[in-house]
Protein backbone atom coordinates (compact mmCIF):
# COMPACT_ATOMS: atom_id res chain seq x y z
CA UNK A 1 0.00 0.00 0.00
CA UNK A 2 1.13 3.27 -0.74
CA UNK A 3 2.46 5.61 1.66
CA UNK A 4 1.10 8.96 1.93
CA UNK A 5 4.26 10.84 1.13
CA UNK A 6 4.47 8.96 -2.37
CA UNK A 7 0.48 9.27 -3.07
CA UNK A 8 1.16 12.93 -1.96
CA UNK A 9 4.34 13.38 -4.73
CA UNK A 10 2.15 11.08 -7.29
CA UNK A 11 -0.82 13.72 -7.07
CA UNK A 12 1.60 16.80 -6.75
CA UNK A 13 3.24 15.74 -10.55
CA UNK A 14 -0.16 14.99 -11.76
CA UNK A 15 -1.99 17.75 -11.38
CA UNK A 16 0.78 20.69 -10.53
CA UNK A 17 3.91 19.31 -12.49
CA UNK A 18 3.06 21.30 -15.81
CA UNK A 19 4.16 24.31 -13.65
CA UNK A 20 7.35 23.03 -12.86
CA UNK A 21 7.55 22.41 -17.27
CA UNK A 22 10.56 23.86 -19.06
CA UNK A 23 9.99 25.77 -22.05
CA UNK A 24 12.86 25.51 -23.91
CA UNK A 25 14.04 27.39 -27.19
CA UNK A 26 13.65 24.44 -29.91
CA UNK A 27 16.36 24.37 -32.34
CA UNK A 28 14.88 23.15 -35.47
CA UNK A 29 16.22 19.91 -36.59
CA UNK A 30 16.66 20.72 -40.49
CA UNK A 31 16.90 24.89 -41.13
CA UNK A 32 14.80 25.81 -43.51
CA UNK A 33 13.06 29.19 -44.46
CA UNK A 34 9.30 28.19 -42.81
CA UNK A 35 7.60 30.02 -39.79
CA UNK A 36 8.86 28.89 -36.37
CA UNK A 37 5.61 27.74 -34.31
CA UNK A 38 5.20 29.01 -30.52
CA UNK A 39 8.15 27.74 -28.16
CA UNK A 40 7.25 24.26 -26.90
CA UNK A 41 6.21 24.08 -23.03
CA UNK A 42 7.01 20.36 -21.96
CA UNK A 43 5.28 18.98 -19.13
CA UNK A 44 5.80 15.70 -16.97
CA UNK A 45 3.09 14.14 -15.14
CA UNK A 46 3.57 10.85 -13.36
CA UNK A 47 1.06 9.27 -10.64
CA UNK A 48 0.72 6.11 -8.84
CA UNK A 49 -0.33 3.92 -11.51
CA UNK A 50 -1.67 7.04 -13.57
CA UNK A 51 1.12 9.24 -15.09
CA UNK A 52 0.92 11.50 -17.62
CA UNK A 53 3.38 13.13 -19.57
CA UNK A 54 3.27 16.29 -21.62
CA UNK A 55 6.02 16.92 -24.36
CA UNK A 56 5.50 19.85 -26.70
CA UNK A 57 6.85 20.32 -30.12
CA UNK A 58 7.70 22.97 -31.83
CA UNK A 59 6.17 22.94 -35.34
CA UNK A 60 7.03 23.68 -38.42
CA UNK A 61 10.77 22.81 -37.71
CA UNK A 62 11.18 21.47 -41.13
CA UNK A 63 11.01 17.91 -39.10
CA UNK A 64 9.13 14.69 -40.39
CA UNK A 65 5.73 13.94 -38.99
CA UNK A 66 6.50 11.41 -36.79
CA UNK A 67 9.34 9.26 -36.04
CA UNK A 68 9.81 5.50 -34.09
CA UNK A 69 13.53 4.87 -33.41
CA UNK A 70 14.41 1.65 -31.86
CA UNK A 71 17.62 2.15 -30.00
CA UNK A 72 20.44 -0.68 -29.27
CA UNK A 73 19.25 -0.93 -25.78
CA UNK A 74 15.64 -2.20 -26.61
CA UNK A 75 14.11 1.11 -26.22
CA UNK A 76 11.77 2.99 -28.36
CA UNK A 77 12.00 6.10 -29.08
CA UNK A 78 8.70 7.80 -30.18
CA UNK A 79 8.22 11.55 -31.84
CA UNK A 80 5.40 13.13 -33.04
CA UNK A 81 5.95 16.56 -34.71
CA UNK A 82 2.62 16.66 -36.47
CA UNK A 83 -0.71 15.45 -35.71
CA UNK A 84 -0.69 13.78 -39.10
CA UNK A 85 2.37 11.44 -37.97
CA UNK A 86 0.12 9.97 -35.01
CA UNK A 87 -1.93 7.05 -37.63
CA UNK A 88 1.65 6.32 -38.83
CA UNK A 89 3.47 6.13 -36.00
CA UNK A 90 0.76 3.98 -33.95
CA UNK A 91 1.39 1.35 -37.11
CA UNK A 92 5.16 1.60 -36.30
CA UNK A 93 4.51 0.69 -33.39
CA UNK A 94 2.40 -2.49 -33.89
CA UNK A 95 4.63 -3.73 -36.04
CA UNK A 96 7.55 -3.56 -33.61
CA UNK A 97 5.27 -5.08 -31.44
CA UNK A 98 5.51 -2.77 -28.50
CA UNK A 99 2.86 -2.74 -25.95
CA UNK A 100 2.22 1.10 -26.76
CA UNK A 101 -0.24 2.49 -28.87
CA UNK A 102 -1.75 6.14 -30.12
CA UNK A 103 -5.15 6.07 -30.37
CA UNK A 104 -6.72 8.61 -32.47
CA UNK A 105 -8.13 11.39 -30.40
CA UNK A 106 -11.90 12.25 -32.14
CA UNK A 107 -14.57 14.67 -30.48
CA UNK A 108 -17.45 11.74 -31.22
CA UNK A 109 -15.55 9.14 -29.63
CA UNK A 110 -17.22 7.77 -27.06
CA UNK A 111 -14.36 6.74 -24.85
CA UNK A 112 -12.84 9.49 -21.85
CA UNK A 113 -9.99 9.13 -20.05
CA UNK A 114 -12.13 8.49 -17.49
CA UNK A 115 -12.99 5.13 -18.78
CA UNK A 116 -9.52 4.15 -19.00
CA UNK A 117 -8.51 1.86 -15.92
CA UNK A 118 -4.43 2.83 -15.22
CA UNK A 119 -2.21 -0.20 -14.24
CA UNK A 120 -1.21 -0.19 -10.82
CA UNK A 121 2.10 0.63 -11.05
CA UNK A 122 4.52 2.71 -8.55
CA UNK A 123 5.93 6.13 -9.93
CA UNK A 124 9.07 3.95 -9.86
CA UNK A 125 7.96 1.31 -12.90
CA UNK A 126 6.01 4.53 -14.44
CA UNK A 127 9.25 5.84 -14.62
CA UNK A 128 11.10 2.61 -16.18
CA UNK A 129 8.32 2.15 -18.62
CA UNK A 130 8.63 5.73 -20.28
CA UNK A 131 10.70 8.80 -20.14
CA UNK A 132 10.90 12.17 -21.75
CA UNK A 133 13.46 12.64 -23.50
CA UNK A 134 15.20 15.94 -25.30
CA UNK A 135 17.83 17.52 -27.25
CA UNK A 136 18.52 19.19 -30.61
CA UNK A 137 15.18 20.63 -30.73
CA UNK A 138 13.20 17.58 -30.62
CA UNK A 139 11.13 16.08 -27.66
CA UNK A 140 10.09 12.91 -27.51
CA UNK A 141 9.17 9.72 -25.55
CA UNK A 142 11.39 6.51 -24.80
CA UNK A 143 9.41 3.84 -23.78
CA UNK A 144 11.70 0.77 -22.49
CA UNK A 145 8.79 -2.54 -23.94
CA UNK A 146 9.85 -4.44 -21.37
CA UNK A 147 9.02 -2.72 -18.28
CA UNK A 148 5.29 -2.75 -19.16
CA UNK A 149 3.69 -5.01 -17.22
CA UNK A 150 2.13 -7.75 -19.51
CA UNK A 151 -0.91 -7.43 -20.53
CA UNK A 152 -0.96 -3.54 -19.47
CA UNK A 153 -0.56 -0.68 -22.64
CA UNK A 154 1.06 2.11 -22.64
CA UNK A 155 -1.57 4.28 -24.21
CA UNK A 156 0.44 7.73 -25.71
CA UNK A 157 -2.18 10.51 -26.85
CA UNK A 158 -1.05 13.17 -28.84
CA UNK A 159 -3.43 16.61 -29.56
CA UNK A 160 -2.49 20.16 -30.21
CA UNK A 161 -2.83 22.42 -27.31
CA UNK A 162 -4.76 25.91 -27.55
CA UNK A 163 -1.31 27.63 -27.92
CA UNK A 164 -0.39 25.38 -31.05
CA UNK A 165 2.23 22.66 -29.93
CA UNK A 166 1.77 19.23 -30.21
CA UNK A 167 1.66 17.73 -26.87
CA UNK A 168 1.51 13.97 -26.28
CA UNK A 169 0.39 12.55 -23.00
CA UNK A 170 1.23 9.24 -21.39
CA UNK A 171 -0.23 6.56 -19.22
CA UNK A 172 -0.02 3.36 -18.48
CA UNK A 173 -2.98 1.13 -18.49
CA UNK A 174 -4.40 -2.21 -18.18
CA UNK A 175 -5.45 -4.16 -21.34
CA UNK A 176 -5.23 -2.89 -24.43
CA UNK A 177 -5.52 0.35 -26.38
CA UNK A 178 -9.32 1.71 -27.14
CA UNK A 179 -9.89 2.14 -30.49
CA UNK A 180 -9.89 5.85 -30.50
CA UNK A 181 -10.19 8.44 -27.03
CA UNK A 182 -12.44 11.57 -27.08
CA UNK A 183 -10.21 14.80 -26.25
CA UNK A 184 -9.89 16.42 -22.83
CA UNK A 185 -11.40 19.52 -22.55
CA UNK A 186 -9.31 21.85 -24.14
CA UNK A 187 -7.28 19.67 -26.29
CA UNK A 188 -7.45 19.31 -30.25
CA UNK A 189 -7.70 16.52 -31.72
CA UNK A 190 -5.98 15.13 -34.92
CA UNK A 191 -9.49 14.83 -36.40
CA UNK A 192 -9.37 11.11 -37.72
CA UNK A 193 -6.20 10.35 -36.39
CA UNK B 1 15.26 16.60 12.23
CA UNK B 2 13.31 13.54 10.24
CA UNK B 3 15.32 13.28 7.73
CA UNK B 4 15.25 9.82 7.55
CA UNK B 5 12.88 8.70 9.99
CA UNK B 6 11.97 4.85 10.84
CA UNK B 7 8.67 4.29 9.24
CA UNK B 8 5.78 2.12 10.03
CA UNK B 9 5.87 -1.21 8.78
CA UNK B 10 3.06 -1.32 6.71
CA UNK B 11 5.34 -1.35 3.59
CA UNK B 12 7.28 -4.31 4.39
CA UNK B 13 5.75 -6.80 2.07
CA UNK B 14 6.91 -4.12 -0.69
CA UNK B 15 9.23 -5.60 -2.95
CA UNK B 16 11.31 -1.93 -2.74
CA UNK B 17 10.78 1.46 -1.31
CA UNK B 18 10.90 4.41 -3.54
CA UNK B 19 13.32 6.10 -1.82
CA UNK B 20 16.00 3.82 -1.52
CA UNK B 21 15.58 1.91 -5.15
CA UNK B 22 16.60 4.89 -7.10
CA UNK B 23 20.08 4.13 -8.27
CA UNK B 24 19.07 2.07 -11.24
CA UNK B 25 17.12 4.67 -12.27
CA UNK B 26 19.34 6.75 -12.28
CA UNK B 27 21.74 5.47 -14.31
CA UNK B 28 19.16 5.03 -16.88
CA UNK B 29 18.80 8.75 -16.50
CA UNK B 30 22.54 9.58 -17.00
CA UNK B 31 22.13 8.85 -20.64
CA UNK B 32 19.25 11.17 -21.42
CA UNK B 33 18.55 14.53 -21.36
CA UNK B 34 15.57 14.58 -18.62
CA UNK B 35 12.25 16.70 -20.55
CA UNK B 36 12.28 18.48 -16.90
CA UNK B 37 15.05 19.04 -14.78
CA UNK B 38 13.08 21.45 -12.37
CA UNK B 39 10.79 18.18 -11.96
CA UNK B 40 13.59 16.57 -10.47
CA UNK B 41 15.02 19.33 -8.67
CA UNK B 42 11.84 19.83 -6.92
CA UNK B 43 11.47 15.99 -5.95
CA UNK B 44 14.41 15.74 -4.54
CA UNK B 45 13.47 19.11 -2.20
CA UNK B 46 10.21 17.34 -1.98
CA UNK B 47 11.71 14.15 -0.38
CA UNK B 48 14.72 15.68 1.83
CA UNK B 49 11.96 17.99 3.03
CA UNK B 50 8.56 16.20 3.32
CA UNK B 51 9.52 14.75 6.48
CA UNK B 52 9.82 18.70 8.24
CA UNK B 53 6.99 19.96 6.91
CA UNK B 54 4.60 16.86 8.36
CA UNK B 55 6.90 17.64 11.14
CA UNK B 56 5.96 21.29 11.77
CA UNK B 57 2.09 20.16 10.91
CA UNK B 58 2.03 17.84 13.46
CA UNK B 59 3.34 19.73 16.12
CA UNK B 60 -0.13 22.22 15.48
CA UNK B 61 -2.38 19.29 14.71
CA UNK B 62 -3.57 16.08 16.08
CA UNK B 63 -5.39 15.42 13.19
CA UNK B 64 -3.88 13.28 10.52
CA UNK B 65 -6.25 14.55 8.42
CA UNK B 66 -5.46 17.69 8.83
CA UNK B 67 -1.56 16.92 8.31
CA UNK B 68 -2.11 15.59 5.19
CA UNK B 69 -4.26 18.29 3.77
CA UNK B 70 -1.54 20.69 5.51
CA UNK B 71 1.33 19.22 4.04
CA UNK B 72 -0.54 18.60 0.84
CA UNK B 73 -1.31 22.48 1.20
CA UNK B 74 2.29 23.04 1.51
CA UNK B 75 4.12 21.24 -1.33
CA UNK B 76 1.45 22.86 -3.70
CA UNK B 77 2.05 26.42 -2.68
CA UNK B 78 5.68 25.06 -3.05
CA UNK B 79 5.68 23.64 -6.35
CA UNK B 80 3.58 27.13 -7.39
CA UNK B 81 6.82 29.09 -6.04
CA UNK B 82 9.74 27.02 -7.20
CA UNK B 83 10.54 29.01 -9.82
CA UNK B 84 11.19 32.42 -7.68
CA UNK B 85 13.69 29.66 -4.86
CA UNK B 86 17.03 31.06 -4.57
CA UNK B 87 18.91 28.33 -3.65
CA UNK B 88 21.96 30.08 -3.06
CA UNK B 89 20.73 32.24 -0.02
CA UNK B 90 17.79 29.64 0.92
CA UNK B 91 18.89 26.39 2.30
CA UNK B 92 15.84 24.10 1.11
CA UNK B 93 14.79 23.74 4.24
CA UNK B 94 14.33 27.04 5.31
CA UNK B 95 12.67 27.59 1.99
CA UNK B 96 10.01 24.59 2.65
CA UNK B 97 9.63 25.64 6.31
CA UNK B 98 8.97 29.61 5.10
CA UNK B 99 6.19 28.06 2.89
CA UNK B 100 4.74 26.08 5.29
CA UNK B 101 4.82 28.80 8.09
CA UNK B 102 2.35 31.09 5.41
CA UNK B 103 0.06 28.18 4.71
CA UNK B 104 -0.62 27.51 8.04
CA UNK B 105 -1.27 31.23 9.00
CA UNK B 106 -3.28 31.01 6.00
CA UNK B 107 -5.20 28.16 7.57
CA UNK B 108 -5.64 29.90 11.01
CA UNK B 109 -7.11 32.84 9.45
CA UNK B 110 -9.77 31.25 7.38
CA UNK B 111 -9.90 27.14 6.98
CA UNK B 112 -11.66 26.31 3.38
CA UNK B 113 -12.17 23.02 5.32
CA UNK B 114 -14.60 24.09 7.49
CA UNK B 115 -17.40 25.78 5.22
CA UNK B 116 -16.77 23.49 2.44
CA UNK B 117 -15.48 19.78 3.31
CA UNK B 118 -14.58 17.52 0.10
CA UNK B 119 -13.98 20.34 -1.95
CA UNK B 120 -10.77 20.91 -1.44
CA UNK B 121 -8.37 18.98 -4.42
CA UNK B 122 -5.51 16.24 -3.61
CA UNK B 123 -5.19 17.46 0.04
CA UNK B 124 -9.26 16.84 0.96
CA UNK B 125 -9.05 12.62 -0.40
CA UNK B 126 -9.70 10.76 2.35
CA UNK B 127 -6.40 9.04 3.74
CA UNK B 128 -6.31 4.96 3.72
CA UNK B 129 -5.62 2.90 7.08
CA UNK B 130 -1.75 2.73 6.10
CA UNK B 131 -1.45 6.76 5.35
CA UNK B 132 -3.29 7.78 8.27
CA UNK B 133 -0.59 4.94 10.34
CA UNK B 134 2.21 6.93 8.84
CA UNK B 135 0.49 10.39 9.73
CA UNK B 136 0.14 9.26 12.83
CA UNK B 137 3.46 8.29 13.56
CA UNK B 138 4.48 11.78 12.61
CA UNK B 139 2.25 13.11 15.29
CA UNK B 140 3.64 10.80 18.25
CA UNK B 141 7.07 11.23 17.15
CA UNK B 142 6.16 15.01 17.60
CA UNK B 143 4.55 14.26 20.68
CA UNK B 144 7.66 15.74 22.88
CA UNK B 145 7.97 18.75 20.28
CA UNK B 146 4.33 20.38 21.18
CA UNK B 147 5.32 19.66 24.96
CA UNK B 148 8.22 22.46 24.38
CA UNK B 149 5.73 24.28 22.47
CA UNK B 150 3.09 24.03 24.96
CA UNK B 151 6.22 25.89 27.30
CA UNK B 152 6.69 28.29 24.56
CA UNK B 153 3.07 29.31 24.42
CA UNK B 154 3.25 31.94 27.05
CA UNK B 155 5.85 33.74 25.72
CA UNK B 156 5.69 36.17 22.58
CA UNK B 157 4.88 34.75 19.33
CA UNK B 158 8.14 35.89 17.91
CA UNK B 159 9.88 33.92 20.75
CA UNK B 160 8.32 31.10 19.98
CA UNK B 161 8.75 31.04 16.26
CA UNK B 162 12.81 31.52 16.94
CA UNK B 163 13.22 28.39 19.44
CA UNK B 164 10.93 25.99 17.46
CA UNK B 165 12.66 27.39 13.67
CA UNK B 166 16.06 26.99 15.10
CA UNK B 167 15.20 24.05 17.79
CA UNK B 168 12.49 22.28 16.35
CA UNK B 169 13.14 23.37 12.28
CA UNK B 170 16.91 22.75 12.45
CA UNK B 171 16.83 26.27 10.25
CA UNK B 172 20.16 28.11 11.73
CA UNK B 173 19.99 31.47 13.32
CA UNK B 174 20.27 33.48 10.31
CA UNK B 175 18.23 31.77 8.03
CA UNK B 176 15.50 31.74 11.05
CA UNK B 177 16.23 35.71 11.38
CA UNK B 178 15.51 36.09 7.35
CA UNK B 179 12.09 34.51 7.85
CA UNK B 180 11.04 36.53 10.62
CA UNK B 181 12.15 39.65 9.62
CA UNK B 182 14.44 40.29 12.28
CA UNK B 183 18.31 41.06 12.52
CA UNK B 184 20.66 37.74 13.33
CA UNK B 185 21.86 39.57 16.17
CA UNK B 186 18.23 39.97 17.49
CA UNK B 187 17.28 36.85 17.07
CA UNK B 188 20.55 34.97 19.10
CA UNK B 189 19.32 37.42 21.83
CA UNK B 190 16.08 36.08 22.04
CA UNK B 191 16.70 32.88 21.31
CA UNK B 192 19.75 32.75 24.33
CA UNK B 193 16.62 34.56 26.59
CA UNK B 194 13.91 31.88 25.53
CA UNK B 195 16.71 29.15 26.15
CA UNK B 196 17.32 30.48 29.40
CA UNK B 197 13.86 30.92 30.27
CA UNK B 198 12.83 27.49 29.64
CA UNK B 199 16.04 26.20 31.57
CA UNK B 200 14.80 28.06 34.59
CA UNK B 201 11.21 26.48 34.77
CA UNK B 202 13.08 22.91 34.13
CA UNK B 203 12.21 20.18 32.05
CA UNK B 204 12.49 18.72 28.62
CA UNK B 205 14.66 19.97 26.16
CA UNK B 206 15.83 23.06 25.59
Amino acid sequence: MPRFEDRLWSELVERHGAVLAEQPVLARAAPRRVRRGPLAAAALALALGLAALVIALGRGGGTSAYAVVSNPDGTITVTIAELAGVQPANERLEELGVPARIPPTRSDCPTTRADLHPAHLTPEQSRESFEAVGGNGRYSIRIDPQAIPPGDTLLLRAYEEPSGPIAMRALVIEGPAPACLAPDHGQTGPGGG
Amino acid sequence: MHEDPLRPDDNADQQSDSLNDSGAEDSRRESSEPVSPRLGEFERVYRAQFGAVASYFARRCEAPQLVADLTADTFVAAIHSFAERDPSRTSDRAWTIGVARRVYARYRESDPRESRPGLRGSAQRLLDHAETKELMWWIDVERSSRELMDRLAPMSVLDREAVELVDLCELTPGEAARELGVSAGALRVRLARTRARLRREGGGRA
